[in-house]
């Protein structure tokens, strides 16, 4: 049901229940009699309204009040206004039970209570149950059904809270296509029926009036004609009150009244009687007044209705009892004539007539229920029960409840229901793989982060007093470099192998998750049996075992970091900071260890949080800087190119080295904004600088990892390429022996793009790896730049001096260039050109400088170079 | 909610199973016009002394009051206009109803005996045995001969109070009887005449002396009418009887030989009796002052007897009602009464014992005859009856009936008779029958 409850200030509430309430009061205690003293308690549609608004305490009061109040002023006898009273209370419980239950409540309230304990006091009050107790019975029961109806509609259509709520609730729109049917189909029934009743109803009155009329008027004109035909003797005796012209005058008027149900008096101008048709009158010489013994007399066209006094059990019987009176002057004899009749047969035809349309109309109304209610049984019941099936699934489906799915014997509703049920299935599947996904690392089948941070929440959600916990974060040292040497694949086994042997820790106080990439965390219910410095311990022990993955002995290890809670922080968030800042100070203090959450430590790692901070920041305010450092020919010692290096110019901090914020930008994945930032900037200068009239270079870009392993690193570089206008071949793109080390179908396919596409691509610091050139020959790699650590003091140390030999000739037995780079001396320099390394790279040769100052230098280089050849030339 | 629930059910259950309106006999249920079921609404207005216009009074009467009584009555009500109106005495019924019905009432009537049949069926005059008038004390002296015409027809309350009490009586010349060799002392004569033959001889003695006895050919019914109502209480007829025969033989005589003068005595302009003309007739015993007017030349020569065929009836007695309609009840109250008591005193003296025949003063117009022994003789011998409400109307069918057959020869005189009491009965048949169901009722121990 839609929730018809008030939702707006209180004032209003108050002032929309007194209203209700004060007209539910003047409607009991001035009902409107609808035909023969039968009436019709409209109270009650305002005290539904009220049932549909406001809570049974207020409703139930207001109720109790009203008619209490129609009991004390006699409105209603005692048993009527406790079913009344009682009709609300239960009403109020019936619709709190079904919501959209007003009409059957009220039908199945006077069905089983109102209606047998209403004919049981009739039957008590009357000794027998008959027309009118039938009536009486049929009337209540339709009031109170057209009351239902009426208030339902109310409830149902009118929009209360739109016109009242201060500020509109959210609330359920539409309607209820059974309710409505009922409406629709009660309306059709009830209202016209009733109208109908209440128009024929009337016209029988009339007709019944005019028939008394013409009654009157045929007896009256027989009794005018007599007395004008009287002889004036007798007139005169009769006006002296003669007994023997009385007498004879009776004897008349008992005549016409043997032909009707007519009784006649003939009084004197002082309402003295002269005669009677019947000898229950007063007779001759006393007073009668017709006015005496009425309760109420009601004025026709031409002539009066007579109600009797006294208690009758009910207004029906007051009509049955009554009479309908005439009254004429005969002015010449001065007397008056009385006519009277009694009421009985047109108020038995009356009966007789509304008893049948009212069993007509409440036997059509109990069918349309009793057809409403096996329709919704078969067919809204069914719907319901699927609507509430298919309510709120993801829910069920997050909390694994099972849902019923009854079929309803209707083939069209239980294809319905099939298709929801195939439908809930597959998403049940779905969300179970969802949940699976969302909350279990595909890797290693352990929960993830967002498990942990729930199984955090949980456990400060249910915290108890002297709960104890820490939660110990750790992951492995120098993962990256392995990911990177052995590959991805190998990474992962890795992980994998170290995930099992965690699972060995996990017990029913303590849970383990891997978070991300190598990281994992436990979350540990401590005690004294178990300090949690014993299970870093397990962690680092079990980290540190060998292991073999296919044919590679690894040995890693771990770097632990442990937060206590409730000392260390009372939020999940702080405990997990705590706990990462805890592991990276054991990181530096050289890993294969564990740290205890100090408040010391925020300092320490404070540099690495606010580099995570500052970066993206960094980015977008434009802070970062690219200098240029000459890539000098080994012949003939020109500048060939320049390698683009990043710098961050921070406002406060100054030039802040890529060495320390790089690594940070690497773990946080800003690396690739800013890698892609690098990108478009260098090769922009290039192009300006070749526009300026500079000889054209070729400018190095360093491409991260997670740049390489983009998806969209090809279309990146072509995107960055085209935008700026520099011809793929001044672009050179250096990468680490890392990234080719698998030789992996990816990584050839994304160096056969660069080639193609007109880009020198490098390998980077080489040497350092694992790589070998070997692997180097399949992949369209232009040159290797030899880690500056082979260079330095290369003709000093012989091991160096005969690695850089083999590399150069090497690679040039291979076709590929040979880039040297950390030249810091002039011997270095002398000693790479003796073994024709083709590029050299260093500060002896060139420190990196800003774009305006290399410009320069490339200025002057063109300048001393054009000088050189027209000398040459001259 | 569901202790609300089932406190509603458990108070449900409780007062439906005790208290409440017990299942009593079928409930009174009022009539229009009744305030209860026994008994039917309004106020009877109480006989009351208030009057509305206490500063006049009307006396309608069919005879003119004498002087002493107009002064008495003037005296007695020194602050109240009282008028008179007289209405001729064969009117009086028919003038009275008019005047009771009208829109100005007359407070006091006078009305002879016979009258009052038109009268106490009805509610014209005050029940004066009613409080606040309780007049049956003033009768108590009377015997029933003189108060019953006075009575409702049922028998209950008074409609009138007697004022004046007068037998009918033979007034003859004595002279006259004298020398026509007939009797000439009262109760000689009144004996002679008990046969019918006898007072026929008379007649026709007389008719040659060009002196008559008879007004009409009827006139032996006219004097049998003053002595039996049509009626008795119960509405039994009662004039198919020998008396009634005889008076209808007589008077078939009288007509065949045209032994009445067919001139009336009362006749103003050429009255038969200072003519000499008319020599013996019946009337009250009242008209002795009249004749004394009418025939002072003839002051002697009368006497008075009861009447003859040994008949006593009545004739002439009055009284006095207060019209109900009167508004000023208390003054007419007051005459009513002083009226009554006069006549109270005057036949207590008359009825006194002591008051015997030397006690009795010689009349001097009546040739010194002493008349109280007579008319105290004749009160006791009077009939007792009410006069019926339908006797007018039997009155004007009786005569026409007489009138229309009393000629036809080939009816005897009890065919006669018995005509007239078949068209009494037919003409009156709705009214007896009503009437009897009435007295039925109203007197079920007679």
């Amino acid at each position: 049901m839609q929730s018809s409850r008030l939702q707006t200030t209180p004032n209003i509430q108050r002032t929309i229940y007194a209203l209700l309430l004060a007209g539910a009061i003047v409607l009991t205690l001035y009902p409107y009699e609808w035909f023969l003293g039968i009436d019709l308690f409209a109270g009650s549609l305002l005290f539904m309204l009220l049932v549909g608004l406001y809570p049974t305490r207020a409703v139930l009061g207001g109720a109790i009040i009203t008619y209490g109040a129609a009991w004390l002023s006699a409105s209603l006898e005692w048993l009527p206004a406790l079913l009344y009273t009682c009709q609300v209370a239960w009403l109020c419980w019936f619709i709190r039970k079904q919501p959209q239950g007003l009409i059957f409540g009220s039908a199945l309230y006077w069905i089983a209570a109102g209606g047998p304990l209403l004919a049981a006091h009739y039957m008590w009050q009357n000794g027998r149950f008959d027309q009118v107790g039938l009536i009486l019975l049929q009337t209540e029961f339709i009031v109170a059904l057209v009351c239902a109806l009426l208030a339902d509609i109310c409830l149902a259509y009118v929009p209360f809270n739109r016109f009242f709520a201060a500020k509109q609730q959210p609330a359920q729109s539409g309607y209820h296509f059974s309710r409505m049917m009922l409406h629709l189909t009660l309306v059709v029934l009830l209202i016209p029926y009733l109208f109908y009743i209440t128009y024929t109803g009337q016209k029988s009155q009339a007709a019944g009036v005019q028939s008394i009329e013409n009654h009157f008027r045929a007896q009256m004109q027989t009794m005018q004609s007599y007395l004008d035909t009287m002889p004036a003797d007798t007139a005169t005796a009769l006006r002296l009150e003669s007994g023997v012209e009385a007498a004879l005058l009776s004897k008349r008027l008992q005549a016409l009244a043997s032909d009707s149900e007519s009784e006649y008096l003939i009084l004197t101008e002082e309402d003295i009687v002269l005669a009677a048709s019947s000898a229950e009158f007063p007779q001759l010489g006393e007073p009668f007044t017709w006015r005496t013994g009425s309760q109420r007399i009601i004025q026709r066209e031409t002539f009066w209705q007579w109600l009797p006094k006294g208690t009758f059990t009910h207004e029906i019987e007051r009509y049955r009892h009554a009479y309908v009176i005439h009254q004429s002057e005969n002015r010449s004899a001065g007397m008056k004539l009385i006519l009277m009749m009694p009421f009985t047969p047109y108020a038995e035809e009356l009966l007789s007539s509304y008893e049948t349309k009212l069993s007509l109309v409440l036997n059509l109304s109990l069918f349309v229920l009793l057809l409403s209610w096996l329709f919704n049984r078969i067919f809204f019941q069914p719907l319901d029960r699927l609507a509430a099936a298919t309510t709120g699934i993801p829910s069920r489906l997050q909390t694994g409840t099972s849902i019923d799915w009854k079929k309803s014997g209707l083939i069209e509703i239980d294809v319905l229901i099939n298709n929801f049920r195939t439908v809930t299935a597959e998403l049940r599947e779905m969300f179970e793989h969802t949940h699976q996904l969302a909350y279990y690392d595909s890797l290693t089948g352990l929960p993830n982060r967002l498990s942990m941070q729930k199984e955090l929440e949980r456990m400060f959600q249910n915290r108890h007093h002297s709960a104890k916990a820490a939660v110990i974060f750790f992951d492995l040292d120098r993962f990256k470099q392995i990911n990177d040497s052995l590959g991805h694949a190998l990474g992962d086994q890795l992980l994998q192998v170290i995930a099992q042997r965690l699972t060995l820790l996990i017990s029913k106080r303590v849970r383990l998750f891997r978070i991300s990439g190598d990281e994992f965390v436990i979350i540990l219910e401590r005690n004294t049996e178990n300090p949690v410095e014993t299970a870093a311990e397990a962690i680092l022990r079990l980290i540190r075992q060998p292991i073999r993955i296919e044919s590679h002995e690894l040995r890693v290890t771990s770097s632990v970091g442990i937060a206590l809670y409730p000392e260390h922080g009372q939020t999940a968030n702080q405990l997990m900071k705590q706990a990462d800042s805890a592991m990276y100070a054991a990181k530096e203090s050289g890993g294969d260890s564990y740290a205890l959450y100090t408040h010391s430590l925020e300092t320490h790692i404070s540099d690495k949080l606010w580099l995570e901070n500052h970066l993206r920041s960094a980015l977008e305010n434009q802070q970062f800087v690219l200098h240029y450092q000459p890539i000098v020919d080994g012949k003939s010692g020109r500048i060939c190119g320049v390698e683009a290096l990043i710098r961050w110019h921070h406002p406060e901090q100054g030039v802040i080295s890529p060495a320390r914020f790089v690594p940070v930008a690497e773990q946080t994945g800003i690396i690739i904004p800013i890698g892609e930032w690098v990108l478009r900037e260098a090769c922009k200068q290039n192009k300006a600088w070749q526009d300026a009239g500079l000889e054209p270079i070729r400018v190095a870009v360093n491409l991260s990892a997670r740049q390489f392993h983009s998806p969209h690193l090809i279309e990146h570089i072509r995107s960055i390429l085209d935008e700026t206008g520099l011809s793929p071949h001044y672009l050179e793109l250096e990468i680490t022996e890392g990234f080719i080390i698998h030789n992996s179908e990816y990584v050839r396919q994304a160096l056969r793009e660069l080639e193609a596409m007109g880009v020198t691509v490098s390998i980077d610091d080489f040497g350092t790896g694992y790589s070998s050139l070997s692997q180097l020959q399949r992949l369209p790699v232009h040159a290797v730049k030899i880690d500056r650590t082979f260079v330095r003091n290369i003709g000093e140390n012989a091991h160096n001096s005969s690695i850089v030999r083999a590399v150069i000739e090497l690679a040039h037995g291979m076709g590929l260039k040979v880039v040297a780079e950390g030249i810091e001396t002039e011997e270095e320099r002398d000693f790479l050109i003796r073994y024709n390394c083709d590029k050299m790279q260093g500060y002896w040769l060139g420190r990196p400088t800003d774009a305006v100052h290399c410009e320069q230098i490339l200025r002057q280089l063109r300048q001393a170079s054009t000088t050189n050849t027209e000398e040459e030339r001259t | 909610m569901r202790t609300w629930l089932y406190i509603s059910i458990t108070g449900l259950l409780l007062l439906t199973g005790c208290g409440g309106m017990p299942v009593g006999p079928e409930q009174a249920i009022p009539k229009p016009g009744q305030s209860t079921v026994s008994s039917f609404g309004g106020t009877v207005d109480e006989p009351a002394h208030t009057s509305e216009q206490a500063d006049q009074l009307t006396i309608w009467s069919y005879y003119d009051l004498d002087e002493w009584t107009r002064e008495q009555i003037t005296n007695m009500l020194p602050d109240v206009h009282v008028s008179y109106h007289i209405v001729p005495t064969l009117q009086a019924v028919e003038l009275y109803k008019k005047a009771l019905t009208s829109d100005e009432v007359p407070d006091i009537f006078l009305l002879e005996a016979p009258m009052l049949g038109s009268f106490n069926d009805s509610q014209a005059f005050e029940d004066l045995a009613a409080a606040p008038y309780n007049a049956e004390t003033l009768l108590e002296r009377y015997s029933d001969a003189i108060t019953m015409p006075y009575r409702r027809f049922d028998g209950t309350g008074l409609v009138a109070l007697p004022i004046d009490t007068n037998p009918i009586v033979t007034y003859y010349r004595q002279d006259v009887m004298q020398d026509a060799g007939f009797p000439t002392d009262p109760e000689e004569l009144a004996v002679y005449m008990e046969k019918p033959d006898q007072w026929l001889d008379i007649a026709r003695t007389l008719k040659q002396r060009d002196q008559w006895i008879a007004s009409w050919g009827s006139y032996p019914l006219l004097i049998y009418q003053h002595t039996a109502s049509f009626f008795d209480s119960q509405l039994h007829y009662l004039r198919n009887n020998e008396q009634v025969i005889q008076a209808i033989q007589l008077g078939r005589i009288l007509e065949a030989e045209q032994l009445a003068l067919t001139r009336s005595m009362f006749d103003t302009k050429q009255n038969p009796i200072p003519s000499g003309e008319m020599v013996m007739f019946q009337t009250g015993y009242w008209f002795r002052h009249t004749l004394e007017e009418l025939a002072p030349e003839q002051s002697g020569n009368w006497r008075i007897t009861r009447l003859p065929f040994n008949a006593y009836g009545w004739s002439g007695s009055s009284g006095v009602a207060i019209a109900a309609e009167s508004k000023n009840k208390a003054a007419a109250w007051k005459v009513a009464q002083w009226l009554a008591d006069n006549h109270s005193r005057y036949m207590s003296e008359l009825m006194l014992p002591s008051n015997s025949e030397a006690a009795s003063e010689p009349n001097g117009y009546f040739g010194g005859q002493k008349l109280e022994p007579l008319i105290r003789t004749l009160i006791r011998q009077m009939p007792t009856f009410t006069p019926s409400p339908l006797d007018e109307k039997a009155s004007i069918i009786w005569w026409q009936a007489w009138t229309e057959e009393k000629d036809n020869v080939s009816l005897t005189a009890e065919e006669v008779a018995g005509i007239m009491e078949q068209r009494v009965l037919e003409g009156l048949a709705p009214e007896i029958q009503v009437l009897q169901e009435r007295q039925t009722v109203k007197r079920p121990a007679e």
